[in-house]
């Protein structure tokens, strides 16, 4: 068993070092086949403990090598395969694979192509470790070696000075959050005395409620760093500059979840503060608003997916938030394959459209590019949450979740998401599908992508439709590890009420998006239009001036306080101390060096005034003590 | 009517005085042969008293043994008092003075060398230093005082060149007012207690409780003064540098060296049972002088720009630290002060002998003075092994360690520090601090700068001869091995200055 | 021979040196590189004859060198000097083997073997007199490389570097010699063995005034802010094999010092300090790290990156339990690895261009893939990325400190975020974007002997941070008998109660080890 363990573990790692010895050498398919096959192998393996874990229910539990080990901190490399891990497992290796698939198609003209291959297999050992890692610190390697491999990867096109930048960004934002992870970890360690899961969980129930709150705290600050909650969340968009197969890896599928796999990793933990657990859930339905919101208006393709997922996100909080983190967990996997596939499909479209991504100059594509349109269309049916759709089974799960807890505004909320995320899905699939064929103004053939690529993204689709169906079976198996709450609406007639009423909502939506942007006399926007001009138009189009924000008040005023530090403080002040106390003794030599006249006279003056000074001192001294007495009566006369 | 003196020869056991007398004897002798047959050459002169030299430091060997057996001797009428202190002292002098002497056997033919009379006076200055260390007794510490003074301001003055005879005139005039100072505080003393034997004049003072402390003071005052010039203690230091910048380079190494470590033996005798009767007054005015001297020569060498001069200087920061022992004036303090003296002297008289090696004949146009630091840039590459020396000596000097000085400046602070002044020490270390500068400054210019002479590397070493570089060698060897020999030295002196009660 | 061996580290370089004066200039490279390598050898010999189970002084000599005064030549290891000393026979072997074209390179690699002799020395004395010797002597060779391979300014930086040194350095020998009186009031006999010293418990009044002065010594020796100011000038100026053992070696003296001296000596007055040195540790990471931003010289940032690194050690350091202290000395070679592998780099591209401005740069991951390969390695290295050296030294010096003070490791966290900033600017202004100079198009790629310095270090890298065990536990066991000697000797309830009672700690350690096997 252990052996499928370390295949499914390290055949990513060994992928990346296989593509890592063409990093020099110019673009070779096999840099790319190699790796993509270590995936599929890895996934095999993968899928075999899955379906080991869901028969017998027992968990795998290895310790390949000590990492750290002083005082009485000892921290192993340590694997486990438990039904959640397993979840997590299955579906990284199988996003990746399809992406890897899909990436031999995407990257052919890019020259860097097996630097990407050894990257992004790099990322998915990564990522394997964040979830097979049996203690904390082994989950903060994984933790960090995501956010390294998503920082080379959003960086991918280096010429590009967006790209670097995003990608410093991301890593930089990412590195806030992780230091409020280190500090959970440090609080776990010297509370529990150990940062094995399974021990420190143990010790937990015994430790001060307050103590336990810190926890929960900094594990979360950590989370909304890799999921990119408010206000960590500018980074994810902005990492759409890396390649479209990154993005729906990285920024959709998995490392993003990570979050979230953090939380509900850590369920035993905030089982026992729910005040915690409360303020999770509603900053994610926040997030899932906030996020939603400014989809609605964007018109970059790739950026409004990137919207979509972090509402997405926001869901999935908002569910382990309330303590339902098998739902969160359920979302989580049924998201990853609709939202790859959006992705991918995202990626084809900008192939055809050379790498255009306003929708707006688009349109009608849905003739040239068949099987994108399909596979788009229903990805976004999915994320809608349409019966009978992956989404629905997740999403008005979670819908339920908290209606059943009796947080209606957050209900209310998400409900009211549901909808925008409907309408943004297919504002998006009818301004580049249908309508009018606007790309030929500008002169683009687009064509379809190669079969083979379309035959990768298969697996995702077939999921997409299909995922909600093992949502009982699921259950099952993963309930053994996490709380098994059944979240039924009491009444019938209220459950199908609300349903049925979500459906119609939702649907509307659709139906709304379609009507408004599959009209013919749609043009480019050019900024006159009374909407474009509108208040709300403008806040959202500029994600409510929080980048704007961070750029002047953070990042400005951290580069002129360090100029100052350097050039006043450092050298103006610190050093100039320094240096002025040399210069004391050197300019009273130069000051006081006049004494040596050479001069016969000055000399025996010099000599002479020594003497009488003297002497003087002599005098008093002697008189003083002569008269000692004396002067005593006569100051104590004073009344000194 | 007056009975006659009759006292034994063996009570005056003047055994006490051969120390002295051997060198004046030799000295004779050389002005006897130079009767017979003038014009012989220098070497013959050097060979002649190293030899003289050599038979005094034997005899001081055999007076050594003596103390060791049985304790301090009194002789000739209780003038003459051969202590540790006494038998110390003259080892350094000897000792220097062996090293000094073949530094006349230069490459170029500086000519007070040629004079017979300049290797007497020598001697007879010798002598006098002796005289000084060998006695308590003031009358005797003057005699060999002047007899030595003016022994050395001719020796200063045969180095003919105008910069010579100003420096031996100013040296002169300025000695005899230091002279009087002595005389005169002497005399206060003698008119205090009727006496004037050191150790019968403490007693006195102690029998009256120090009465009258105020003429005390005044004669202190008189005898500061007239030390304060021999040992160069600012604000009495003003002649060093002239004179030293007017002398040859080996004579003021000499003058760094032998007659402070006399002068500093008196101050010891005089000075030290006043502090120890609780002179308060003194006490102060001597911690004051210490920190003046030390800081103010260092800061003054700091700008000079001949190292020369800033030899000079710095051998007066050295004097000032020295005199910490004197102020602090326990056992370890003065051991510390012998020590710190005799590295010092290997070192010193290194450094100043390299001076005098790399002296040209007559000053070059484009320097102003025979040993300005541009002289030196760049030397690592013209004369490697002559650099490394002379960084070597710097360092040493600097108080760097493993070499000679650092183990006697660290003796001299841990003595301050067991006796508690620990303000002291630390301004001892931080003095030790800012001379780094001006020794580094040299170091800096040799190794650092590009050459700026064009002639390579022979004017580092115009004077050089086997003798001059056999003195040096010894010197070098003497830093860098230092800490071998520390332990014997110091078990050595321990004992000495133990025993004769300091 | 294994009895002599320290000596024979640290004379044979010496001797070596003198012998190089007779060597032919031509052939002095090879010369030195044998010399190093056997220095070399010697040293993993050391390593190889250690017993990591012990955690006593090992290979222990005695000399007495002015034994009325105390004095004695005493040298040995422990875990926790061994692997600096490993260290600095390596980076002089690297150092000499990867040296480029230089003028009178003769002389500088006789120089470079003195302060192999001087680094040696430091690191296995015993007796604080020997100590001191070779800490001082270890200035002068410095002195000489700044001074006469540097740049521009080189003679000021020099000076500057050896008088700010020397005069901190004086105020701590008047602190050894106190401490020497002390012992010989206490026993009636002079001695400067540190291991004496150790069994000397002072009252706390005394402990708080020896403990400044020593820190005098270390804190400009770290450097540790506000005495950092020589450092970026040193760093500035001085030749890439300057910089490189001055950031691998020489700075670790001081913080190796610490550990030394300051903490069983006077276990009192660390826990006393702790707090206001703690605040200083965090100034120099936050402050330094922002000034390291400001700065448009890549080997200024580096400088600077390294005083901000040095911050992490002291805190680590004065965690004063087991995991810090551990933490901090690891990271002092992991600091030494990964520092003097990214001067080392610097240098590469020095050589290439003779400018450090970042300006002048971009793109540069076009034209040497490879150079911008191994930088970006040592660059996460030193933000701190997991499974890198320096990962391992800096959480574990942290995660002692919170045991001390939350709130203070929240702040000296920050260095994984400032860190990662000012690293990943450089990085970018030099790495990324397209290639705007000319100059910049056709630079070669980094060489082969320039990759003899850099594999090696790369190798290390990555090996100790996935498995530091080897080197942490031999650290661990000196370090346990540190910390429970200093909670033995605390008198202050504080000092009691800060200074974890190892006795069990060490039980369950040992436990959990246990269990690992």
């Amino acid at each position: 068993m252990e052996l499928f363990l370390y295949t499914a573990l390290f055949s990513p790692l060994v992928g990346s070092l296989f593509a890592a010895l063409f990093g020099a050498s110019p673009k070779t398919k096999i840099a790319g086949i190699v790796p993509s096959i270590l995936l599929g192998v890895s996934f095999l393996s993968s899928l075999i403990l899955l379906v080991l874990v869901m028969g017998t229910g027992l968990t795998l539990h290895v310790e390949m090598m000590t990492w750290m080990a002083t005082g009485d901190l000892y921290i192993p490399f340590g694997f486990v395969v438990d039904e959640v891990s397993v979840t997590m497992m299955i579906v990284v290796t199988l996003v990746s694979t399809v992406v890897h698939v899909y990436a031999i198609g995407y990257m052919d003209h890019d020259k860097g192509f097996n630097r990407f291959f050894s990257y992004l297999s790099a990322f998915v050992f990564s990522m394997m470790i964040l979830v097979m890692s049996d203690n904390f610190a082994g989950l903060f390697i994984g933790w960090e070696g995501v956010g390294l491999c998503s920082w080379l990867l959003i960086g991918f096109w280096y010429h590009k000075e967006s790209a670097s930048w995003a990608a410093n960004e991301a890593f930089i934002m990412n590195r806030i959050a992780d230091l409020g992870m280190l500090i959970g970890i440090f609080l776990i360690y010297w509370n529990t005395g150990t940062l094995q899961y399974e021990e420190a969980f143990a010790v937990m129930p015994s430790l001060s409620t307050d103590i336990l709150t810190w926890m929960g705290i900094f594990l979360f600050i950590g989370a909304m760093g890799k999921s990119a909650q408010f206000p960590l969340h500018t980074w994810l968009a902005d990492a759409m500059e890396g390649p479209t197969p990154v993005s729906a890896l990285i920024h959709a599928a998995t490392m993003v979840t990570a979050g979230v796999y953090l939380v509900v990793r850590a369920n035993p933990l905030y089982e026992l503060i729910p005040s915690v657990g409360l303020f999770i859930a509603s900053l994610g339905a926040f997030v899932a608003l906030f996020a939603a919101s400014m989809a609605l208006v964007n018109r970059d393709m790739k950026r409004v997916i990137a919207y979509s997922t972090l509402s997405q996100l926001g869901y999935m909080f908002a569910a382990a938030g309330l303590g339902a983190y098998w739902v969160a967990l359920f979302h989580l996997m049924a998201h990853a394959f609709f939202k790859a596939l959006l992705f991918l499909g995202a990626g084809n479209v900008m192939h055809a459209m050379h790498d255009e991504l306003d929708p707006f100059k688009m349109g009608g594509l849905s003739k040239v590019m068949k099987g994108t349109f399909l596979m788009m269309t229903i990805a976004s049916v999915a994320l809608a949450g349409i019966f009978p759709l992956a989404g629905f089974f997740s999403k008005d799960l979670i819908l339920e979740v908290a209606f059943v807890e009796h947080h209606y505004i957050i209900y209310t909320v998400l409900l009211f998401t549901a909808g925008l995320t409907a309408f943004y899905s297919f504002r998006l699939v009818a301004l580049i599908f249908h309508g009018e064929d606007r790309y030929k103004l500008f002169g683009i053939h687009p064509h379809e992508a190669y079969k083979f690529m379309l035959i990768a993204m298969s697996p995702l689709l077939l999921l997409a439709i299909i995922a909600g169906a093992f949502k009982m079976s699921y259950f099952e198996m993963v309930t053994n590890l996490l709380p098994a709450t059944e979240y039924h609406v009491h009444s019938a007639a209220t459950y199908w009420i609300m349903t049925i009423g979500t459906q119609i909502f939702v649907a509307l939506a659709i139906l709304y998006a379609y009507k408004k942007y599959t009209r013919k006399d749609i043009v480019v926007p050019d900024g006159t239009s009374k909407m474009e001009n509108s208040f709300a138009y403008k806040l959202l189009i500029n994600q409510y001036y929080i980048p704007y924000f961070y750029q002047e008040y953070i990042v400005k005023a951290y580069r002129e306080l360090s100029e100052v530090f350097w050039t006043k403080i450092d050298q103006k002040v610190v050093d100039a101390t320094v240096d002025g106390i040399a210069n004391v003794f050197y300019q009273t030599g130069e000051r006081t060096r006049v004494m040596q006249s050479g001069n016969l006279s000055t000399m025996l003056k010099w000599m002479v005034a020594g003497t009488v000074a003297l002497l003087s001192l002599a005098v008093v001294f002697g008189l003083a003590a002569r008269y000692s007495a004396e002067i005593k009566t006569f100051l104590s006369g004073l009344g000194v | 009517m007056l009975s006659p003196v009759n006292v034994s020869i063996e009570s005056l056991n003047l055994m006490t005085l051969v120390p002295m007398l051997i060198p004046i004897v030799g000295a004779l002798l050389i002005l006897v042969i130079d009767l017979f047959k003038s014009e012989q050459d220098r070497s013959l002169y050097v060979m002649l008293s190293l030899l003289i030299l050599g038979v005094d430091f034997i005899s001081l060997m055999d007076s050594a043994s003596v103390f060791h057996k049985n304790g301090t001797i009194m002789g000739v009428f209780d003038v003459m008092l051969i202590d540790g202190l006494a038998i110390l002292s003259q080892f350094i002098i000897v000792g220097a003075s062996m090293l000094f002497i073949p530094l006349a056997l230069t490459h170029k033919r500086f000519h007070e060398f040629s004079y017979p009379e300049f290797f007497a006076l020598f001697l007879f200055m010798i002598a006098g230093f002796q005289f000084m260390v060998a006695t308590d007794n003031l009358i005797l510490i003057f005699v060999g005082l002047e007899t030595a003074s003016l022994a050395l301001y001719t020796l200063i003055a045969m180095h003919n060149r105008d910069k010579s005879f100003e420096a031996a005139v100013k040296y002169f005039t300025m000695g005899a007012l230091a002279a009087g100072f002595f005389s005169f505080g002497s005399m206060i003393f003698y008119a205090l207690t009727g006496s004037v034997e050191i150790n019968q004049i403490a007693e006195v003072l102690s029998a009256n409780k120090y009465a009258d402390i105020g003429f005390v003071l005044v004669g202190v005052v008189f005898l500061l003064a007239s030390f304060g010039f021999k040992l160069s203690i600012v604000p009495f230091h003003t002649w060093t540098p002239d004179v030293y910048e007017g002398s040859s380079a080996a004579l003021a190494g000499y003058m760094s060296i032998v007659p402070k470590i006399a002068a500093f033996i008196v101050a010891m005798r005089i000075f030290e049972f006043l502090i120890h009767s609780g002179v308060v007054w003194l006490e102060v005015i001597l911690y004051i002088f210490v920190v003046m001297t030390m800081t103010l020569a260092n800061v003054w060498a700091l700008v000079q720009t001949d190292v020369k001069r800033m030899l000079a200087y710095s051998s007066i920061s050295h004097a000032g630290f020295v005199m910490a022992a004197i102020l602090i004036g326990t056992t370890q303090s003065n051991s510390a002060l012998f020590l710190y003296w005799i590295l010092f002297s290997f070192t010193n008289l290194g450094s100043f002998s390299m001076l005098w090696i790399s002296r040209q004949k007559n000053l070059p146009a484009h320097q102003q003075s025979d040993h300005s630091y541009n002289k030196f840039a760049g030397m690592i590459k013209t004369a490697p092994v002559a650099a490394s020396i002379m960084a070597l000596f710097m360092l040493s000097l600097a108080g760097l360690p493993p070499f000679g000085l650092f183990w006697g400046k660290m003796y001299m602070v841990s003595s301050a520090i067991t006796s508690g002044y620990t303000v002291l020490a630390l301004i001892m270390v931080l003095n030790s601090a800012i001379a780094g500068y001006y020794y580094l400054k040299l170091i800096v210019y040799m190794f650092m700068r590009e050459p700026i002479m064009e002639d390579s590397g022979h004017i580092y070493s115009a004077n050089a001869t086997l003798p001059l570089k056999t003195i040096i060698g010894i010197a070098a060897i003497g830093t860098i091995f230092a800490f071998l020999a520390i332990n014997q030295l110091l078990e050595f002196i321990t004992m000495f200055v133990y025993n004769s009660g300091y | 021979m294994l009895d002599h061996i320290l000596s024979i580290l640290i004379f044979f370089p010496a001797l070596a040196a003198m012998l190089g004066f007779v060597v032919h200039k031509d052939s002095m490279r090879s010369y030195g590189v044998a010399v190093a390598t056997i220095e070399f050898a010697l040293s993993l010999w050391l390593w190889f004859a250690f017993d990591s189970t012990v955690s006593g002084m090992q290979f222990m000599e005695q000399i007495a060198l002015v034994p009325t005064f105390g004095i004695n030549y005493i040298v040995g290891v422990d875990g926790i000097s061994l692997f600096i000393v490993i260290l600095a026979s390596f980076f002089t072997m690297i150092g000499i083997a990867s040296l480029g074209e230089t003028k009178d390179i003769k002389n500088l690699i006789i120089t470079l073997l003195f302060l192999q002799m001087t680094m040696a020395g430091v690191f296995s004395a015993l007796d604080a007199i020997v100590f001191y010797v070779f800490w001082e002597l270890s200035l002068v060779p410095m002195l000489y490389i700044i001074g006469a391979w540097g740049g521009p300014l080189r003679i000021y930086a020099s000076v500057k570097f050896f008088l700010y040194t020397f005069a901190g350095s004086l105020v701590m020998l008047v602190g050894m010699l106190f401490m020497a009186y002390f012992y010989f009031q206490a026993t009636g006999e002079w001695s400067f063995a540190i291991l004496d010293w150790y069994r000397l418990i002072l009252p706390e009044s005394f402990q708080l005034w020896l403990f400044a002065a020593f820190f005098m010594g270390f804190a400009i020796k770290v450097p540790m802010f506000p005495f950092h100011t020589w450092l970026p000038y040193a760093h500035g100026q001085a030749p890439t094999i300057g910089s490189v053992i001055l950031a691998a070696i020489l700075l670790k003296m001081g913080t190796y010092a610490f550990i030394r001296f300051s903490l069983p000596l006077f276990p009192d007055a660390s826990v006393y300090f702790m707090f206001p040195i703690a605040i200083l540790a965090i100034i120099m990471i936050i402050y330094t790290a922002m000034v390291a931003y400001a700065q448009k010289d890549i080997k200024q940032v580096v400088a600077y990156s390294s005083v901000s690194h040095m911050g992490v050690i002291i805190l680590g350091t004065f965690a004063l339990n087991v995991e810090g202290i551990t933490g901090s000395i690891f990271l002092m070679i992991a600091h030494g690895v990964v520092s003097g592998a990214l001067f080392f780099l610097v240098g590469v591209i020095y050589d290439r261009r003779h400018t450090k401005y970042m300006s002048e740069f971009g793109g540069l991951a076009h034209v040497m893939p490879r150079y911008a390969t191994i930088f970006g390695l040592m660059m996460m290295a030193s933000v701190g990325l997991p499974l890198t050296i320096n990962f391992v030294g800096e959480f574990l010096s942290l995660l002692g400190f919170y045991k001390q003070s939350h709130i203070l490791t929240l702040l000296a966290g920050t260095a994984i975020i400032v860190g990662a900033i000012y690293m990943l600017a450089a990085y970018k202004k030099m790495f990324f974007g397209v290639v705007t100079k000319e100059e910049n198009k056709n630079l070669p790629d980094v060489n082969k002997r320039e990759l003899i310095a850099l594999i090696p270090l790369a190798i290390i890298t990555v090996w100790l941070g996935i498995y530091p065990k080897p080197v942490l536990g031999t650290i661990n066991t000196s370090v346990e008998s540190v910390v429970s000697l200093m909670h033995e000797k605390a008198q202050t309830q504080e000092a009691k109660s800060r200074i974890p009672n190892i006795a069990k700690e060490a039980s369950a350690a040992k436990n959990s080890v246990e269990e690992a096997h």
